[in-house]
């Protein structure tokens, strides 16, 4: 799920950009957009930087207030996110949100203090943080007759 | 104010159950249909199973669940929860070991929980609690209205359902506990949760009387239809046998209407062990705004039944049970009526007349100063109950015109009428004519005065006189029956009546000036605390019209000229108030009749009434008598009431019954003792004799009332309805 | 002794007029409709009072027996329950009860019936005047 948007070109806009030759990593500032096929992150700051063996970009760190991540995957559900720090693993296919994280998924939508979702199993893990006030909330909105209408009260 | 929270049923102290749904805002605010989920951690695989752990809380079309860890199927929209659940949806809160919740039906099952209702203060446990649209099963389970680890008292059942919008539940294999004591085991047994549809259902009730010995009734409720129930009750007599008493009661768009039977199959307390029975009939029909038809009827199989068996159709000391079919139309001017009337006399007296039918017309101009005209119309056809051969045709026209002139200090109104009457009569008494024509004109001048003033403690005062002549020339009416006529009773009220014989086979000459002053006393808020009232007719002429003069007597004036009547009603504070009202004759110096009743009424939980009744020559038996009625709730629990009636010229009690009530929140008892006459009005059944000295019946009942099950908690005011002198027939109102 | 003749209907200013709505029997609207104009009230459709009257009730009661022990004289018990409304909201909600007696005569049962009927005439006229009068000392608080 989610993988053809791979291989598509990857576009990137911001005002300012850095790249961090040392720790081989690029920054970009100030409403950052990164667009690849049906993804979609806007951020006001995005660190990319490539592991060791990888020479490819493949972690991606969006802040912003928040930070949003969009998009739809081949079954036709539509996934976004927003949090006030994204993290996105392409090779283990996993994101990271933290901080007033909210992801809605199909007929779903959670938000809670970190969640974690797996793109390739498509499940979604919330939880809140120790202190007993941190709450995670579900909500399972009724299918409506066709799904396609379904997005416009996420 | 603490006396009327006397008189309101108590009600048990609930530990408050700490709402689900106070414990999140945000899942307050979901939109309908959808499941809001609150918890610590939440694992969601899409469109399949998500798990949430952690104070999880859901919430799914006002159904609120909190627990530990709860699984939702997206798919089959299905919620399974365990180790400890709490669950309420508004009508039910339950606390129990686990739930299966299903979305699309709404169908929930709940494992070995402890269950409240919220509106109806009942709780229990069920090892298994079934719960649909408005359907509550639980099985293996326990109910009671009752607080505390022992209630006093508990229903255990293998299966009970409770059916929201029929108030009522049912139980199967139930066993009845008493303080954790099993005293009573039902195969099958309903009981009315609110008193919705069955109001006053006593449950069950045990009496021991002379009579009729040990008695239980059980009544068992069907609800067949939202618009159809039937009530069944046996009831056991130790010295009569089982009665079956059953009430099939329906309501339809136009027309409700009840059918009841009672049958006891040969009563062992009667010589001839007969079979004795009751059959009532009523009905009403609103074919349209103008057209209605009703229906009444009571057949009993012998003239002690009521006597013997008390009912809700008749007193137990009435003379005779009447029955009537009649359709009635009304419209703005016009008012129809076709009627018949048939009679059941109870005792040894004279056959009655049978209207078959009655046909009456009206017109009524409804203006009511200037000129008016009206007009009465009737045509009926009488025929004796045991003498078939005593029948007759009556037609009567009755045009009359009005006039009346008003202002605030006076009114005058002038009535002319012209009462034209013929018979055709069939009968083997030689006075009567087969065809009699009488036509009399009747005239009425009345004038009323309106004086007031203010008195020096603040009231005002009014005082009006009134002067009434009343001209009706004389006819000889011996050739006509008497069918429908009595000679009414004249006290205050009918002093200005033009008329002293009801119905229209007798109309007395009248040649006679009626003077009445009437004053009363207003406060400043214009509340009337005082109204007394003095009159008199003086005949100019005496009046000769009797019902039949047998030659046996001589003839009897049927108006004296020396007849004072006064009446008076005054509340004298909030709580006291005196009624009374005298007929005395300055003649005779005698009181033809006398009435007084003084009241002390704090609330309707505490009040006493003391009347004394005095009246002479009624079917020539002079009747004096005491009576009290007290009410008196000494606290929360205890109510106390009692009537006494004490017959002073036949220096015995004629009825009297004492009532004690303990109740507590959730049951209550009542022992009430009574004393009546027993009349034995079928000589064919016991002593030859009818009544040679008056037995009296004598008996303790004791009502063992379920608050919250039957809800009785009108207190002891029914109890006293249901004595002779308490009884309350109701009557049917057409036009 | 100061009493002098009665200046006017002693109604509250703004009880003129009045609507009449009766679901009940006619025979008591038509009493309470001339007991409204014999006082002096306008009774008209377009009036910002309305007086509603819900239901009437009759019932008997026992109230001496013979020394055979059967009924000697009843009571009539008229209750008829109203409503006063000042556009269109209720201010008086009450019950006005006439009680009559007469004598029962099992020799003339169906005469005693009519008797019977025409003491609801008369209670019916009674009935108005009390309500009537309720309604007054209501307005008049």
């Amino acid at each position: 799920q989610g993988k053809a948007d791979f291989k598509k070109p990857m576009e990137v806009e911001s005002s300012h950009e850095q790249f961090d030759i040392k720790n081989n990593k690029l920054v970009l500032t100030d409403n950052v957009v990164i667009r690849q096929g049906t993804l979609l992150i806007k951020a006001d700051r995005l660190e990319a930087s490539a592991s060791e063996s990888g020479e490819q970009a493949d972690t991606f760190i969006a802040e912003g207030s928040p930070a949003t991540y969009t998009q739809t995957l081949e079954n036709g559900n539509d996934i976004s996110a927003q949090a006030n720090k994204i993290t996105y693993f392409q090779v283990e296919q996993r994101l990271e949100l933290s901080g007033d994280a909210r992801i809605s998924q199909g007929t779903s939508s959670s938000s809670g203090d970190t969640i974690v979702y797996d793109l390739a199993a498509q499940t979604i893990s919330a939880s809140s943080s120790d202190a007993d006030n941190g709450r995670v909330i579900t909500i399972f909105t009724p299918k409506t007759k066709d799904d396609k209408t379904d997005n416009e009260n996420r | 104010t603490p006396q009327n929270s006397v008189s309101q049923p108590l009600v048990c102290q609930v530990t408050p159950v700490e709402s689900i749904a106070d414990k999140s805002l945000q899942l307050q605010a979901i939109q309908a249909g959808a499941i809001g989920v609150e918890s610590q951690s939440a694992r969601i695989l899409s469109n399949d199973k998500a798990y949430f752990e952690g104070n999880v809380i859901i919430q799914h079309n006002g159904q609120w669940l909190s627990t530990q860890a709860a699984t939702l199927d997206q798919q089959k929209g299905q919620i399974e929860a365990s180790n400890g659940i709490n669950f309420s949806d508004g009508y039910l809160n339950v606390s129990g070991e686990s739930l299966f919740l299903d979305l699309n039906s709404n169908e929930a099952r709940l494992y070995s929980s402890d269950y409240r209702l919220t509106n109806v203060n009942a709780r229990g446990h069920a090892e298994l609690l079934y719960l649909s649209q408005q359907n509550v099963l639980l099985q293996d389970s326990s109910f009671t209205t009752c607080p505390g680890e022992t209630p006093a008292w508990q229903l255990r059942a293998e299966r009970i359902e409770i059916d929201e919008n029929s108030d009522f539940g049912e139980a199967w294999h139930a066993r009845f506990e008493l303080f954790d004591v099993p005293i009573l085991y039902l195969p099958y047994f309903n009981f009315p949760i609110s008193d919705a549809r069955k109001t006053g259902f006593l449950y069950p009730t045990f009496d021991s009387s002379s009579s009729n010995g040990f008695e239980v009734e059980v009544p068992y409720y069907w609800n067949i239809a939202p618009n159809m129930d039937a009530t069944i009750a046996p009831i056991y007599m130790s010295e009569r046998g089982t009665m079956f008493s059953g009430e099939y009661r329906y309501l339809f768009e136009e027309s409700a209407g009840q059918l009841n039977l009672e049958y006891l199959n040969n009563d062992r307390a009667i010589a001839t062990e007969e079979s004795r029975y009751l059959w009532h009939v009523q009905h009403k029909t609103q074919f349209n705004e103008q057209l209605s038809l009703y229906l009444d009827g009571t057949q009993i199989s012998d003239d002690n039944y009521l006597n013997d068996f008390g009912s809700d159709f008749a007193g137990r000391a009435d003379t005779h049970l009447y029955r009537v079919a009649q359709l009635d139309y009304i419209n703005e001017n016009w008012t129809a009526q076709v009627r018949t009337e048939d009679y059941e006399i109870l005792g040894d007296y004279l056959s009655p007349y049978r209207t078959l039918p009655q046909i009456s017309l009206s017109y009524e101009q409804n203006k009511f100063t200037g000129f008016s005209t009206n007009l009465y119309t009737e045509l009926t056809y009488f025929q004796n109950q045991d003498k078939a051969s005593n029948y007759a045709t009556r037609a009567h026209v009755e045009p009359s015109v009005k006039y009346r002139y008003e202002k605030p200090a006076f009114d005058t109104e002038a009535e002319l009428s012209y009462l034209f009457t013929r018979y055709r009569q069939q009968s083997d008494d030689a006075r009567l004519d087969d065809d009699v024509t009488r036509a009399l004109p009747r005239l009425r001048l009345q004038a009323q005065l309106h004086l007031e003033r203010e008195t020096s403690d603040g009231y005002r005062q009014t005082l009006s006189p009134q002067i009434q002549y009343l001209y009706v020339p004389y006819e000889n009416q011996q050739n006509i029956g008497i069918y429908d006529t009595a000679l009414l009773q004249d006290d205050y009220y009918g002093l200005f009546r033009s008329r002293r014989f009801s119905g229209l086979d007798r109309i007395a000459e009248a040649n006679q000036v009626t003077y009445g002053l009437t004053t009363s006393l207003f406060t400043d808020s214009e509340r009337e605390v005082l109204r007394a009232s003095l009159g008199q007719i003086y005949n100019i002429e005496d009046s000769r019209t009797e019902l039949l003069i047998d030659e046996t007597n001589e003839p009897t004036f049927t108006s004296s000229n020396s007849e004072w009547v006064a009446d008076i009603n005054w509340t004298m504070t909030d709580e006291w108030s005196l009624k009374s009202s005298i007929q005395y004759d300055t003649e005779l110096n005698s009181t033809r009749k006398s009435q007084t009743a003084l009241e002390y009424r704090k609330n309707s939980s505490n009040l006493v009434q003391v009347s004394h009744r005095k009246a002479t020559n009624i079917l020539n038996n002079d009747i004096e008598q005491i009576g009290t009625q007290a009410v008196f709730a000494a606290s929360k629990q205890w109510q106390v009431a009692a009537n006494v009636f004490y017959d002073l010229t036949h220096d015995r009690v004629n009825d009297a019954m004492v009532g004690v009530q303990y109740s507590n929140c959730c049951w209550a008892v009542r022992v009430s003792a009574y004393r009546r006459i027993n009349r034995d009005l079928e000589p064919a059944f016991n002593n030859a004799t009818i009544n040679a000295d008056t037995e009296f019946d004598n008996g303790i009942s004791i009502q063992f009332i379920i608050s919250g099950l039957a809800s009785d908690n009108r207190g002891l005011i029914d109890m006293l309805e249901k004595s002779t002198y308490g009884y309350r027939r109701p009557f049917y109102l057409s036009n | 002794c100061g009493f002098q003749l009665r200046g006017d209907y002693q109604l509250p200013e703004s009880l003129e007029s009045i609507r009449l709505q009766s679901n009940v029997s006619k025979e008591l609207a038509s009493q309470m409709e001339q007991r409204l104009v014999h006082s002096g009230i306008n009774v008209s459709k377009n009036s910002s009072y309305q007086l509603a009257l819900l239901s009437d009730k009759l019932e008997r009661r026992t109230l001496s027996l013979f020394e055979s022990g059967q009924v000697a004289e009843y009571e009539l018990l008229y209750q008829v329950s109203y409503q006063l409304l000042k556009d269109n909201q209720v201010i008086v909600e009450r019950t006005a009860e006439v009680a009559r007696d007469y004598q029962d005569d099992p020799n003339f049962a169906l005469a005693k019936t009519r008797e019977r009927e025409m003491l609801v005439n008369e209670m019916r006229a009674e009935a108005s005047r009390i309500i009537l009068q309720q309604i007054v000392s209501e307005l008049s608080q």
